[in-house]
């Protein structure tokens, strides 16, 4: 028996920074499973998320919403996650236990730092590292995107009207986070439209 | 410090379109002197009478304001002291601030007395291709003192030599459609686009948007033309779909509908700034309407560079945008109806008109009380060494003036339309080339740009362009009608350089070329236009020619005696105007240059004494001084001999582990792997080799079996993308009906090496009940999920790198660093120790592993010894190449140990082997070394390397030859297993 | 400098999202069975096409969605005709429709 318990550490030590009205912070853990299809069962499975989960395997792309608490990210062809605010001991393994062989599921959720940026600046900031369109125009709030932001690999979408949520790798958050609050700074100031 | 008195300036008129009379002051070489907000720094100069503001590249003429925008050639300042300093601004675009200081640039001593103005006496010595021609010989005098001489006398001001302090950024941008250029067209676009609802970016360079509607006394729908442009502004900069951007240049047109752009945020403000100076922006344009407008060019005649000989259009934009007259007594020379506009502007604003020369045999478009009107003729030289004080015609007749406005015509400005080898086309009628056919793809020009000079099909252009891309983007259009304006008038007969004239006539003011060095150039067989430019430097440095270019042609072509259009131009490249380093650096600058990666352990690591290192991006801590260790060896040589007698412990993370799932899982990994894994029983560990498809070795680690069709794989550090990359290769375009599913697992879990004899007895703290860690529960190779610490979740791998008895656990990142601090709890009973990077590499050096070093790319499975594990049962990615009989030799390169025979001799990587009564010459190269470590085990400096027939030598010696360094070694070859060689450790 | 691919599933990407490798003939691996097969994966591996014109070439989303595309571009003008799935690429080869 082990005398050891072990205490969880945050990527970001729990962030929080207000710029102006605009507030950039660390989300609270959540769980992040991917979901991979095995080949030629995306029906079986959309099937089973739709009565498990209770939503359908988004497109590439593309969120799905269960509910408040639960999101597919489509990301890539046959990969989505699901996002949960849920902290569950091993979320893979209770979704594992919920669609048996009907996916390929992957702890993911110690592998992103994840940034919320919320308020009437968070476009602006955002557009001195994102190089994808984020306006609500051509990104709306069931878009999601992977894309490269200095250097670094970033999930992003859209959370609230004037808002998005960040997901990038765990080791780098740091790096990541610099550039977020670098951009806020350079954004929040007056003589700047 | 001399003030100048009057705070309105002896050459202030009026207020032109400046908002404020309040005087702005300013420092212009140590003198102080008052602007007006909304001035820049060459209007204000103007306005105080300041004619002379610097002196000439090559020759030091005394030199002035030639122009009112980012074309001027002449009149560049040094802005700023220490580390700010900024050399080569031009004054023209310098918004003045309160503040302000300036100081022309080029000269020894005062400017109005420049010591190296010798060499505009010497200048018939200083012609085209001289420095190719005279400072041929000798040769070495060439660097050490033509060279250095040469940069001191000629130049374009000078560097701090300091760091810049300024901060900058980048950003991203995404339109519809991108209007490049606010002024008449660019307006009337943004307008008709910005109603129907597009996405619309406008960019101009000035900090004023309307562009000459600005500079001119043209009325728009019944407005004056700047008032109607400030509407405009004020319309457009209210409208959510348009983003309009004053102060931005976009300089460079590149593929796809990518623009860049340079946005000034700050250097128009006084004090200093942490917000970033400019801006670099890409623009993402769907389509993108050029709106740059035409630049005016000069006449060639004698002494053309006075200052106080200014160009036309800018004689009268000084006058109507500023209120400044830059002179008293304005003489005008002209060959087309340009330069009777700027009479009638000057006369308008009662400014003395002394002379109007026209070189075309006309009637007088005016008349002109007092004024010499001198149709069909020329202006042949001029007067006044610091400033124009006469003009001298072809008659003879000489007229004192202290202002001469020329206009040679105007040039549209094609620059952008060029970037992607677009070739511009000769349009004979207003003597001036035009956008080429061959435009970036979606890119369209109007006004100007594209040749149309009058107002009213400038505004047009812009209404109809906008319309028709509303249009086929099946947007309403708003808008039905175009701003009305009357177009005055253009005509030109061309006139490139007065025949006859006196005294050098200057084409290219920035470098000092003159017409004589055309005519030289041609002689000397430099007749192609680009082969002009490269002998003469005309159009080169920081305005690209600007002014210069086509006049410069225009002279080409008739001293050739060929036409323009066979006589052809330079196209134009990025940037149009200058980038600073800085703002292309942005914020990649010192540590920011790229991302840090931190180990789940790291902040438990930089507690202990832990040194990093870089390994690619990430921080690994390299070893961990305690109190007393004056030398990283006394850590490392501690850290070895702990681990192997006790028990040692290394944050592993950073291998890449990819998370293999799908019915054909192992399938596909017999594909990628020279060795198979498929008959790899759940719960086991294997190593596998890595071929690329040339049959060289890629990468190597180890795979585990979680499950039937589940498998987690370890790469290296260094190929942890590149192996998901080539992997992700293999299932999409090799085996896409395979069912196999991959996904990167590097960052999710935390994973620990447990090293050495008390390894297992330190994890028996760590691993909960019931699992069963024993040697026969748990075997060498064996793996396992199972929790930790009272209910983690954790995966054991019993692996080793270091020849020890060994394991690798993992937990979820979240608990990495408690997990660090965990386990050297646990095994503080045996003494155990962190062990860094350098520690891990002797041990596999120690062990005989191959990593970086000897994974090149440039090895095979048979070089390091590995040839039976590439399987002959089954194909794999890199199996047929493999095969390939040179790589396969009687007696291969082989990996085998080394030890010097002198036993306090240090190895070094990269020494080469010699016989040993061989001379050291690249035919007697038997082979290299590839890693070396001081072992503590063995108390001897070890090394690793390729060897001929290694595994057939042992027990030979050679030499380690390392003539970079001048050292010859006598090694001993042996097995590079040089601790444990059967494994035994392993296993226990 | 700049390039933008038009990815099939999420439209406009700029390049810098992506890693080039080379010829989509790559996709083309030869039957390892075969008699001439070092011959094969030779020619496969080593020689090119240098096409003034239409090209067909392979780029990874590494910043994206992870898949691997086909890109026809003209190497006189830069312009790219069409992006496809090098997996539908693949799959059609593998069912006999042919990759070119």
């Amino acid at each position: 028996m082990s005398d050891y318990t072990l205490t969880p550490a945050s990527p970001l030590n729990g962030f929080s920074k207000r710029y102006g009205d605009t507030e950039l912070s660390e989300h609270p853990a959540l769980d992040i499973v991917s979901l991979a299809t095995p080949n030629g069962g995306d029906e079986t499975l959309n099937a089973l998320v739709l009565e498990k989960v209770g939503a359908g395997l988004p497109e590439t792309g593309r969120i799905s919403r269960a509910d408040d608490s639960s999101m597919f990210l489509g990301l890539q062809p046959d990969q989505c996650f699901l996002v949960s605010e849920s902290q569950r001991l091993q979320p893979a393994l209770e979704l594992k236990n919920l669609l048996g062989d009907a996916a390929y599921v992957s702890d993911q959720s110690d592998s992103w730092a994840v940034l919320e940026i919320k308020g009437p600046k968070a476009h602006a900031a955002l557009e001195r590292i994102c190089p994808i369109d984020i306006s609500a125009n051509v990104f709306d709030e069931d878009s999601v995107a992977r894309t490269s932001m200095e250097h670094l690999s970033v999930i992003i979408h859209r959370h609230g009207t004037d808002g998005y949520r960040l997901y990038s790798p765990r080791s780098s958050a740091n790096s990541f986070l610099h550039a977020v609050t670098e951009s806020l700074y350079n954004v929040s100031s007056t003589t700047q439209g | 410090m001399n003030d100048s008195n009057n705070t309105v300036g002896v050459n202030r008129i009026g207020q032109g379109l400046l908002a404020s009379s309040a005087p702005v002051p300013f420092i212009f070489n140590d003198r102080k002197f008052h602007g007006l907000e909304g001035d820049t720094l060459a209007s204000a100069l103007l306005a105080n009478g300041q004619r002379l503001v610097g002196r000439s590249f090559k020759y030091h003429r005394p030199r002035g304001i030639i122009t009112t925008g980012s074309e001027e050639p002449n009149a560049l300042v040094e802005l700023g002291t220490g580390a700010y300093k900024e050399p080569n601004t031009r004054a023209t675009v310098i918004e003045l601030y309160k503040g302000l200081e300036a100081r022309s640039q080029n000269h020894k001593g005062p400017l109005s007395f420049d010591l190296m103005a010798i060499n505009d006496h010497l200048s018939s010595f200083l012609s085209a291709g001289f420095y190719y021609k005279t400072f041929m010989w000798p040769k070495a005098f060439w660097e050490k003192l033509y060279e250095p001489m040469i940069r001191a006398a000629a130049g374009l001001g000078s560097l701090s030599g300091e760091e810049d302090p300024d901060v900058y950024d980048k950003g991203f941008l995404h339109c519809d459609l991108l209007v490049i250029g606010a002024g008449a067209s660019g307006l009337s676009a943004a307008l008709t686009a910005g109603r129907g609802g597009l996405q619309v970016i406008i960019a101009d360079e000035d900090f004023l948007p309307g562009g000459r509607l600005n500079f001119e006394t043209d009325t728009v729908d019944d407005q004056p033309s700047s008032l109607w442009a400030a509407n405009a502004y004020e319309e457009l900069k209210n409208m959510d779909n348009v983003r309009f951007m004053t102060r931005t240049t976009v300089y460079g047109a590149y593929d796809h509908g990518v623009y860049g752009a340079l946005e000034k945020c700050t250097d128009h403000l006084a004090g200093v700034s942490d917000l970033p100076r400019q801006i670099l922006w890409r623009i993402y344009s769907k389509r993108a309407l050029l709106a740059a407008g035409s630049t005016e060019r000069s006449i060639g005649f004698g002494n053309n560079d006075r200052p106080g000989i200014m160009l036309a259009g800018s004689v009268r934009g000084y006058v109507n945008r500023y209120g400044v007259a830059p002179g008293k007594r304005v003489a005008v020379f002209t060959n087309n109806d340009s330069g009777w506009r700027t009479a009638h502007d000057l006369i308008d604003a009662g400014v003395n008109v002394v002379a109007v020369v026209d070189s075309r045999s006309i009637s007088p478009l005016m008349a002109i009380p007092g004024a010499s009107i001198a149709m069909g003729s020329q202006v042949v030289d001029t007067q006044g060494r610091l400033g124009i004080k006469s003009i001298t015609l072809n008659d003879g007749r000489s007229v004192p003036c202290d202002c001469l406005a020329v206009s040679g015509g105007w040039n549209p400005n094609v620059h952008l339309t060029c970037h992607q080898r677009g070739r511009p086309t000769w349009r004979s009628d207003i003597a001036a080339f035009v956008p080429g056919d061959d435009l970036p793809t979606g890119m369209q020009v109007i006004g100007s740009a594209s040749g149309s000079f009058g107002l009213a099909e400038r505004l047009r252009s812009g209404h109809e362009a906008a319309t028709d891309i509303l249009v086929q983007a099946g947007s309403n259009v708003v808008a039905k009608r175009t701003p009305q304006a009357h177009s005055i008038d253009y005509t030109i007969t061309p006139l490139w350089q007065v025949p006859d004239c006196k005294g050098k006539a200057w084409v290219d003011l920035q470098n000092d070329v003159t017409s004589k060095d055309i005519a030289q150039s041609v002689r000397e067989g430099f007749k192609a236009v680009e082969h002009l430019k490269r002998y003469t430097t005309l159009g080169m440095a920081t305005d690209q020619g600007k002014t210069a270019n086509v006049l410069g042609l225009g002279i080409l072509s008739e001293i050739s005696g060929k036409s323009i259009e066979d006589t052809g131009t330079t196209i134009f490249r990025p940037p149009y105007t200058p980038v600073p380093i800085g703002a292309l650096a942005g914020r990649a600058r010192g540590k920011h240059f790229r991302p840090t990666r931190l180990t789940p352990s790291h902040q438990w690591a930089d507690a202990h004494g832990a040194e990093f290192v870089e390994v690619g991006m990430w921080l690994r801590a390299q070893w961990y001084a305690l109190p007393g260790e004056s030398h990283w060896r006394e850590s490392v040589d501690r850290e070895v001999t702990a681990t192997r007698e006790s028990v040692g412990i290394c944050d592993v993370t950073t291998l890449g582990k990819i998370d293999v799932q799908g019915r054909d899982a192992a399938q596909f990994l017999d594909k990628v792997y020279a060795n198979t894994f498929s008959t790899l029983a759940v719960g086991k560990v294997r190593y596998g080799l890595m071929l690329r498809e040339d049959g060289f070795v890629m990468d190597d680690g180890t795979t585990a079996r979680l499950d039937q069709n589940h498998y987690v794989m370890t790469t290296t550090t260094a190929n942890a993308v590149s192996v998901f990359r080539h992997m992700e290769f293999a299932r999409q375009c090799l085996y896409p009906s395979m069912d196999v599913h991959l996904i990167s697992a590097t960052e999710q879990w935390a994973q620990f090496a447990v090293a050495g004899p008390n390894a297992r007895n330190l994890l028996s703290n760590i691993v909960d009940a019931p699992f069963d860690i024993s040697n026969e529960g748990f075997p060498f190779m064996a793996c396992s999920e199972l929790s930790v610490c009272g209910g983690t979740p954790a995966r054991l791998f019993r692996i080793s790198f270091s020849g020890e008895l060994a394991y690798e656990i993992a937990v979820p990142a979240r608990y990495g660093n408690s997990l660090m601090h965990a386990l050297m709890q646990a095994g503080k009973s045996f003494n155990a120790v962190p062990y860094g990077t350098e520690a891990l590499g002797v041990m596999r050096i120690e062990k005989g592993h191959a990593a970086g070093n000897e994974l090149n790319g440039q090895t095979t499975a048979a070089n390091l010894g590995l040839g039976r594990m590439v399987s002959t049962k089954k194909d794999c990615m890199g199996a047929v190449l493999s095969r390939r009989p040179r790589m396969n030799p009687e007696n291969p390169i082989e990996l085998v140990g080394f030890i010097p025979t002198d036993g306090a001799a240090t190895l070094r990587a990269g020494a080469h082997f010699i016989a040993t009564d061989a001379e050291a010459t690249l035919e007697n190269d038997q082979g290299w070394m590839t890693s070396v470590a001081y072992s503590p085990s063995l108390q001897s400096s070890i090394g690793l390397g390729f060897i001929r027939d290694g595994q057939q030598r042992i027990g030979e010696t050679v030499v380690a030859a390392d003539p970079l360094r001048n050292e010859s070694i006598t090694v001993k070859i042996v097995s590079p297993h040089f601790v444990d060689p059967d494994g035994d450790r392993l296993r226990v | 400098m700049t390039m933008i691919i038009n990815h099939p599933l999420l439209g406009p990407r700029d390049a810098a999202e992506f890693v080039y490798l080379g010829d989509a003939s790559l996709i083309n691996r030869p039957d390892p069975q075969s008699e001439t097969a070092a011959e094969e994966f030779y020619e496969y591996l080593h020689l090119r096409d240098n096409n003034a014109g239409e090209h067909r070439e392979l780029w990874y989303h590494e910043q994206g969605d992870r898949s691997w595309l086909v890109v026809t571009r003209n190497t006189l003008t830069h312009d790219i005709t069409r992006v496809e799935l090098a997996r539908d690429v693949a799959s059609m080869r593998a069912n006999g429709a042919g990759a070119e």
